[in-house]
Formats: structure tokens, sequence, C-alpha cells
């Protein structure tokens, strides 16, 4: 056997196992629109556990932080410190959102505003800004598996055919299982990513080094300046750091796939449980950082900082090895693209589709509609990712600098009674529009600040402005929730 | 606890209250803070706050390869240590919260 055919078969053993796990997930439990998208509001601390580390840690982790810590250096160090600090605001933002949820009865980040704010725009706007920065994210899955594939296969198959089978797999599992088949397709790709994580970080510096100490004396020795910021980078320096750190941190919460996670939990409890032992898992990246920097000493020259990890992993180790790294990568690939995808899939069927086009839908045409949509989704994503351009990155950036948008509508709308929806809507629109300006205009970092932070600080100013312009009369309950609620959760209520 | 008890919202150490009242101060409603859903209380943000000043807002103090510590340049000893620090500090949150926690299930346990 050939070292490509014993990495590849591993690879898929491994891919066969995670997915058997999710559809056998789905056995006990009858799959309505409720139970596909939020698991029946049901999960216990380890499923929510196991679903939010699943969709957390994703091929960005993987092959994205060593391809930093490779190509920038002390840039890096930003994943190290959002990490922590993310759990830190889920632990005052997510059991409030978990409350609202079970309260008016939410499935989406679409149907938060819509319950809170009562305006159609406005949640329409907000599902579609998440649906559209949802794809490069699994377009960004996408290429990581086809890197992955690539890299074991000794460059005998070529990325697309790789992505086109991975992908069959992801589509018909989310199709048939839904978020339970997911949380538990996480449970192996958890401890493998774990497992990786720990042999790799430790055993490559060893080998090469004597160990991580021996390593990065032998780097403060040759490159000191790749070991702080600006790292190998002009303008990434404390200042990016800060307001990086910032935005990441208050927005990461905001991606639809992360917030909608929050409605599986059985209790507001589970989500700050959660939040207080979830950075435990984070001590998986330094490990991975510790990879690629070493990759810096001893794989020089790399066209591209993402096949750090895999190239230095290929040459240490025999082909077998190869394919559990590889299996651990293409399931840490897979699942949270599961997880996206099912997230844009419900926002277009439920938050734009419906209440927009079609307000006489049930919830079971709704239901029928978003399996549609995991197909058309997909094949969307496939499409980027096969015609992949340069700009992919840059997208993923202006993805997170704009999910974080909604942070001002979610936490305001949790705290406050007074902002209206006006001035939030009129918020999120100025601050999309200057993060794609600044961002496409390649204006990143922006006087050494990032993007995102300008437009959240831009952002809050407008809904304060717009809030005493045009104050709320929107009818509230005592929670601030707008009493007077759209036709599509007077249907819920009827069924 | 039910959403809806009336008492702890309008305790007077309320940060998170403080800084909507600010952006949201009602005149004829000086306690119109009365949201029903729960906030944080004082204690556990300001726990929160400590590993955001540690990690982010102090960057230019730490952001060097000297000392190395336990074979790590300064800035990832530092980070690395405050991902094992922060469960600490936020479990120190959670049990300020604890009392103030729901205990309204949706299920009964014992399913997942």
């Amino acid at each position: 056997m050939t070292p490509a055919l014993v990495a590849l078969s591993v690879i898929s053993a491994i891919v066969a196992v995670g997915s058997l796990a999710g559809f056998s997930a789905r056995v006990r439990h009858k799959m309505d629109l409720e139970q596909w998208t939020v698991g029946g509001r049901g999960f216990g601390t380890i499923l929510v556990w196991l679903l939010m580390a699943g969709e957390i840690y994703t091929t960005f982790t993987f092959l994205g932080s060593s391809g930093w810590a490779y190509s920038r250096g002390g840039p890096v160090l930003y994943i190290l410190g959002y990490q922590p600090l993310m759990y830190v605001v889920s632990f005052y933002v997510l059991p409030q959102v978990w409350e609202a949820g079970r309260r008016y009865n939410l499935q989406t980040l679409g149907d938060f505003f819509q319950s809170r704010y009562s305006r159609t725009y406005l949640s329409a706007f907000v599902a579609l800004v998440g649906m559209v920065f949802l794809l490069p994210y699994v377009q960004l899955q996408l290429t990581g598996l086809g890197i992955i594939v690539e890299v074991a296969s000794y460059g005998s198959i070529h990325r697309t055919p790789a992505i086109l089978i991975a992908f069959a797999i992801v589509a018909g599992f989310v199709f048939v299982s839904g978020v339970r088949g997911v949380a538990w397709a996480s449970v192996i790709k958890d401890f493998l990513l774990l497992f990786a994580a720990l042999f790799i970080g430790i055993a490559i510096p060893h080998i090469y080094f004597g160990g991580i100490g021996g390593m990065f004396a032998a780097l403060a020795h040759a490159k000191p300046e790749h070991l702080v910021m600006p790292g190998a980078t002009k303008n990434l320096g404390h200042t990016w750091y800060l307001s990086s750190v910032l935005m990441t941190a208050l927005g990461f919460f905001m991606w639809p796939h992360n917030f909608a996670a929050s409605f599986t939990a059985r209790s507001g409890k589970i989500l700050r449980r959660n939040a207080v032992f979830l950075p435990l898992y984070g001590i998986t990246m330094p490990l991975m950082i510790f990879v690629g920097l070493t990759a810096v000493l001893i794989v020089p020259n790399l066209s591209n900082g993402d096949l750090a990890l895999l190239t230095i992993v290929r040459r240490t180790f025999p082909a077998w090895f190869l394919g559990v790294i590889g299996g651990a990568g293409a399931l840490t690939a897979m699942v949270p693209a599961a997880i996206q995808i099912l997230a844009a899939a419900t926002l277009f069927s439920k938050n734009i589709c419906r209440p927009v086009l079609a307000p006489r839908m049930t919830d079971r045409q709704v239901a029928a509609l978003a399996k549609i949509m995991v197909l058309v989704l997909t094949s969307g994503a496939l499409y980027l990712a096969i015609h992949s351009s340069v700009s992919l990155v840059s997208l993923l950036l202006m993805g997170y600098a704009g999910v974080a948008q909604f942070f001002p509508g979610i936490v305001l709308g949790l705290y406050s009674k007074k902002v209206s929806g006006a001035g939030i809507f009129a918020g999120i629109v100025c601050a999309v529009v200057v993060v794609a300006f600044l961002i496409l205009s390649k204006r990143d970092p922006w006087m050494g600040v990032n993007p995102g932070f300008v437009a959240l600080c831009l952002n809050f100013a407008v809904v304060g402005v717009v809030t005493v312009a045009r104050p709320n009369r929107t009818p509230q309950d005592e929670n601030g929730f707008a009493t007077r609620t759209s036709t599509m959760f007077i249907e819920q209520r009827n069924l | 606890m039910r959403l809806t008890e009336p008492g702890f919202v309008t305790a007077e150490l309320d940060v998170g209250a403080a800084l909507v009242s600010i952006f949201c101060y009602n005149p004829a409603h000086p306690f119109a803070a009365s949201v029903a859903m729960k906030r944080p209380s004082v204690g556990a943000l300001l726990f929160g706050l400590v590993p955001f000043i540690a990690v982010c807002f102090s960057v230019s103090l730490w952001d060097r390869i000297y000392p190395i510590v336990l074979g790590l340049p300064f800035n990832f000893f530092w980070l690395i240590l405050w991902i094992l620090l922060t469960p600490i500090f936020m479990w120190g949150a959670y049990l300020l919260e604890r009392p103030q926690q729901d205990e309204i299930s949706h299920k009964p346990d014992g399913q997942n």
C-alpha cells in the first residue's frame, strides 16, 4: 500500500465513524422543526458543551491558528486573547438569550430580533446579513477539507473531487439528523482533536528541538521579532490586538449558529456552567500554535501558511498517523460546516422567506424549505470553494466584523426597554456598510484599528442618536419584547 | 426563580441596569430598569472584568519575550496562564449568580 492510500483509508474510516454517530442520533427522536433546529431545547451540560466545542473549534483552529503562527508570528496571540474572553461575554449574555428563547419560542437569531422589536424588515435584514456572512465560513471549512485531502494523498487527489465527496456526506448528515446528530458527531471530533493537539503540540517541538522550551529558545535566537507583535506583519500592533480581541470577544456569539446553540440547552444554568469550563478546551490553541512556530524553522518558505501544520506532520510521522491527524481535521471541518449550514438554512426559511414572501407557510413547510435550503446553500459554498479566490480570508474577517454588529441589537434589546427597532436597524446598516467598505478597499487595519471595532463604535452611536430621534412606540411586555407579534408567532401558537 | 420575580432587579448595585439607565433614563419611572429578565450582579461583572484587563487592556505591558517562564516567551506564558485562570474567575461569578439562577427546567432531568 502506498502512503497516500494508507493515510486516505484512515481518514475515510474516521469520517465514516463520525457520520454514523450523527446518523444514529436521530433514531429516538421525531424530527419536527423544533427538534431539527434546537434539539427540542433539551440538551444537558455535556451535549451543549460538545455542540459548542464542536462549532467553535473549526478548521480555522486547526489549520488557521498554526498558519497564522507560521506566516504572521506575534499577531497570532490575538487568537489566544479572544478565546477566554468570548466565554466571559457569553456568561453574561447567553443565559438571558436562552430565557428569551424559552419564553418567546425562539429558534434563530432572526426570531430574536422579530420578537423583541417586531420589525419584519429588521429581522429579515439581520437574517440576510447573517446568512451572507455564514457562506464564506462554510467555504473556509470546505477549503480546509480540500487541503487535508490534498496533503494526505501526497498530491494525488485534487481538491475539487475531495471536497465534493466530503460535502455530500455533510449535506446528507445535516439533512437527516439535524442539530442532535451534529452534537453526537462532535463527540468523536472533540476527542480526536484534543488527542491530536496534545500529541503533535508536544511531540513535534520535542522531536526537532528537544521540547517546547528548546523550540522557543531557538526561535528567540534566530527570529526574535517573530515572537512579539507585529511579528512578520507591518501594521498588526498593540492597537490592532486590543480592538480585534474586543470586537471578536463581543461578537463571537453573534454568529447565527453560535447564538442558536444556546437555545438547545435545557436551562440557563447549563450555559453559565459551560461558560466557566469551555475556556479549558482552548488549551488546544497554543499547542497548534507551537506546531506552526516549529514549522517556521523546519519547513520555511511554504507558499501558504495553512499548509504548515500538515506539511510538518507528514514530514515527521508515518502515513497512518498523518491519516489520524487528517481525519481529526476532516471532522473539524465537517461538524462546524454542518452547523453553519443548518443555521443559514433555518434563517432563510424562517426569517426571510416566510415573513417576507409567504406568510401563510406552516411550520412543516418551513422545515421542508429549510431542508431544501441545506442543499442550495451547500451547493453555493461548494461553488465558492471550487472557484476559490484570494479574498477568502478577507471575506471571513469581514464576516467576523459583520456579525459583531448584531451585538448592540441583542444586548441593548435584552437590557433596555427604550432602544428602538429603527435605531438598531440604522446602526446595523451603517456598521455593515463601513465594515464592507474598509475591508474591501484593503483598509484593514484602518489606522491600526480593527475595522469591525470602528464599525461597532459607530453602530452604538447611531443606535443612540436614532433612538433619541425616533423613540420606541411598540407596545412592550415586562421584558421589553414587543407584545404585538407578527403572524409567524401567532401561527406558531395555533399549531 | 420566576422571571417576573419582583425585587432584585431594583437592587442599587446593578451595574448592567446602571449602564442601561444611562442609555434610557426615564424620569417618570426612576426604576424603569425593571426589565424582568435577570441581570448579572455587579460582583459577577467584576469577576468578568479581571480577565479582560489581564488579557486585553494590558497588552503593552506583557507583549515581550523575556523573562522566559517555563520555557515560554513571556507573552505566550501570560496568555496561556489566563486560559487556565479565566475559568477560576468565572467560577467565582457562577457562585455569585447561583442564588439568582432559575431552576426551571424545560424538560425533566434524565433526558438529554
